[in-house]
């Protein structure tokens, strides 16, 4: 929005119209000759006078404009906008997301579960408000993506940039939990929570998933555990990494450890779901969110940027283009 | 003294080609009133003649001189405001172009820079903290977080192999760095840029009047020396074309002049207290809830020189069209 802070300066816009009286009413005073003779070479003249009567009229306008357009930087313009200050902080959230071979069953279309399961997250992460939240990918090893921010842009960018199998073949749910706690650990949050996406049954890592929900219930941290996927066999399809072969297999039933992730949830006061769909997995996340939703402190801020500059620069343009058509078009002598 | 605009400080040099059309229209006047008036006229109206022009010229000059002082944005006083800020969010911008491992700073000028980013991180206790690394691109690495874990393992991987881009873009790496704050400004928020060269591409200057709207002082860390050292690159240095060796030096002036103009401070990475000496001034700078604390906000002095041109343009004008009984 467009806000002048000194309007009392608008007064000065009468510069125009007296301007304006002053080189139009004053006729009878004036016996000056507009303009010079300089354009005469000896024979007619080269502008007709209706064209030399239009170039007088743009000039003029020009300078009106330049003498506007101070006036208008005088008076502070300003772009103005609200802004929305927390002053409580939000709920820490880490996103922990199973990225072994199995998450490319095709029972979740368009694509595979995983490439759901990013959507629902980018989703999830564009709906947070004051929330930090941080990403762990999990695979025979766990790895940090993002640190817990709020700035949104960089979490959904690397949510964007996981890929699957890039750390292997195993499923450590011990070691993805674990690298979430260590991160979570330290933060003043009074609100913690690790939300665990797997398909998989732990097989990799040095450590096993209840020590990992042990020590997240010591430091006071939530994990809420979802299931992904339907325990009928389903076809895989994945381009291997290191390969980069399309390598295409079938799934046999089972899926994932219930009472593991049961187990996890029950121990840190968290919850576990189910999802067999990817609309199931959006309505769970939805319900997180429902859960943990802290109690925001909003402070609203004005926030002006001023932009005299830009009508500075509009002055020097008309004033200059103003000078310009007088003396050389008009070929006006002073 | 500063100026708050200096991406237009060039406009300046538009005045020389005004003074030379102006003088091209004096000759041009002359000759035009001496077809005008005869030549046994043209004597004392030339006299005449050159008085008003010069009078309304210069007039018209200043008016001009004067929109382009209101255009960069002057300031020498400062007002005082309450600073209510409440949190505190320091953003790195680091280069990490190949020049950076350099060793005319110990161990290099990257090691070095990475000892004081986590010397920093660890003096600073109630505050978050962002990277972002710049070559002729710029990512944000670790973006604003609390996780101290998270930056020391980063910290522990920068190389120049992160980014492949060549050259060193520092206006996109503080844009970044600018957008990349949490975008809660009632926390304080400051940029060390740690670089060793000259912005190659891109103009630096132009992030300081957003720098200084936001106010977001920028502390610049000159990692270099100016009498400059080779670039080790796999056992031997980097070479130029004619496969000479090519010298690294830091350009001290451009990095104090952006500290000076954003309200930042400039250091020099190669002085053995630098580390030390940063790590106080971002302490000090950090949330102190016993004191309620005044900052000082500068005033940018742009209307008098607008008042000043409208004068000189009305003036100009009356100059013009007033009617000077001795002529015509």
């Amino acid at each position: 929005m467009l806000v002048f802070n000194t309007p009392q300066y608008f007064l000065l816009l009468i510069i125009i119209p007296a301007l304006f009286v002053f080189q139009n009413l004053r006729k009878k005073n004036r016996g000056a000759l507009l303009f010079s003779h300089s354009v005469w070479k000896g024979n007619n003249y080269i502008f007709k006078q209706s064209s030399l009567l239009i170039f007088k009229n743009i000039s003029t306008f020009f300078l009106y404009m330049g003498l506007l357009f101070i006036v208008l930087a005088l008076t502070d313009p300003s772009i103005v906008g609200r802004e929305n200050n927390y002053l409580s902080k939000g709920v820490d959230i880490m996103v922990v997301l199973d990225e072994s071979p199995s998450m490319s069953a095709k029972d979740f279309p368009p694509v595979n579960r995983f490439e759901s399961a990013k959507e629902i997250i980018l989703k999830f992460i564009e709906g947070r408000e004051n929330d930090s939240v941080g990403v762990v990918s999990f695979g025979d090893d766990a790895v940090l993506r993002v640190p817990l921010t709020l700035d949104y842009k960089s979490v959904s960018e690397s949510v964007k940039n996981l890929k699957l199998m890039s750390l292997g073949e195993g499923t450590a749910i011990g070691m993805g939990l674990a690298v979430s706690v260590l991160h979570l650990k330290n933060s003043t949050a009074t609100s913690k929570v690790i939300i665990l996406l797997t398909d998989g049954v732990n097989n990799a890592g040095e450590v096993l998933p209840l020590s990992a929900a042990r020590a997240a219930q010591e430091y006071n941290i939530k994990i809420y555990t979802i299931g992904i996927g339907s325990l009928e066999p389903v076809e895989l399809e994945f381009v291997n990494p290191e390969t980069g072969m399309i390598t295409r297999a079938d799934l046999p039933a089972g899926g994932f450890d219930q009472t593991l992730l049961e187990d996890i949830a029950s121990i840190t006061g968290g919850n576990f779901y189910k999802a067999s769909s990817p609309g199931m997995l959006e309505t769970v996340l939805q319900g997180i969110d429902y859960l943990e939703r802290s109690r925001k402190i909003i402070e609203t801020r004005i926030k002006s940027k001023p932009i005299y500059y830009i009508f500075t620069i509009w002055a020097i343009v008309f004033i200059s283009t103003f000078y310009l058509i007088r003396k050389s078009i008009l070929g006006e002598i002073l | 003294m500063r100026i708050t605009n200096p991406q237009f400080l060039w406009t300046f040099i538009l005045l020389i080609p005004t003074i030379l059309i102006m003088i091209l229209f004096y000759m041009g006047g002359i000759s035009g009133l001496k077809k005008l008036t005869g030549t046994w006229r043209f004597v004392t109206v030339k006299r005449i003649y050159i008085l008003r022009f010069i009078v309304s010229n210069f007039l018209f000059l200043f008016s001009i001189l004067s929109l382009l002082l209101a255009l960069i944005g002057l300031s020498w006083q400062k007002k005082p405001e309450s600073d209510n800020s409440v949190g505190f969010e320091v953003n790195f911008v680091l280069d990490i172009s190949r020049s950076m491992l350099a060793q005319d700073v110990i161990p290099s000028r990257l090691d070095k820079s990475i000892s004081l980013i986590s010397t920093i991180v660890d003096s600073v206790e109630t505050s978050k903290f962002g990277i972002i690394v710049f070559k002729g691109d710029a990512v944000v690495s670790v973006p604003m977080t609390e996780d101290r874990l998270a930056i020391e393992s980063f910290l522990g991987s920068v190389s120049p192999e992160i980014l492949s881009s060549p050259g060193s873009n520092q206006e996109k790496a503080l844009n970044l760095a600018i957008e990349s704050f949490s975008g809660n400004s009632t926390n304080r928020r400051v940029i060390i840029l740690i670089s060793d060269g000259e912005s190659l591409e891109g103009d630096v200057f132009k992030v300081v009047a957003n720098s200084v709207n936001e106010h977001i002082p920028i502390y610049c860390v000159a990692a270099g020396t100016q009498k400059g050292a080779l670039i080790p690159y796999k056992d031997k240095y980097v070479t130029d074309k004619n496969g000479r060796e090519v010298v690294s030096k830091t350009d001290f002036s451009l990095l104090s002049n952006l500290a000076e103009l954003t309200y930042g401070k400039f250091y020099k990475l190669e002085e053995t207290q630098v580390i030390a000496d940063i790590s106080q001034e971002i302490k000090s700078m950090e949330y102190d809830k016993t004191n309620s604390r005044i900052k000082y906000v500068n005033i940018v002095q742009y209307k008098p020189f607008l008042i000043l041109s409208l004068v000189f343009l009305s003036l100009f004008i009356f100059v013009k069209e007033w009617r000077w009984s001795e002529i015509f």
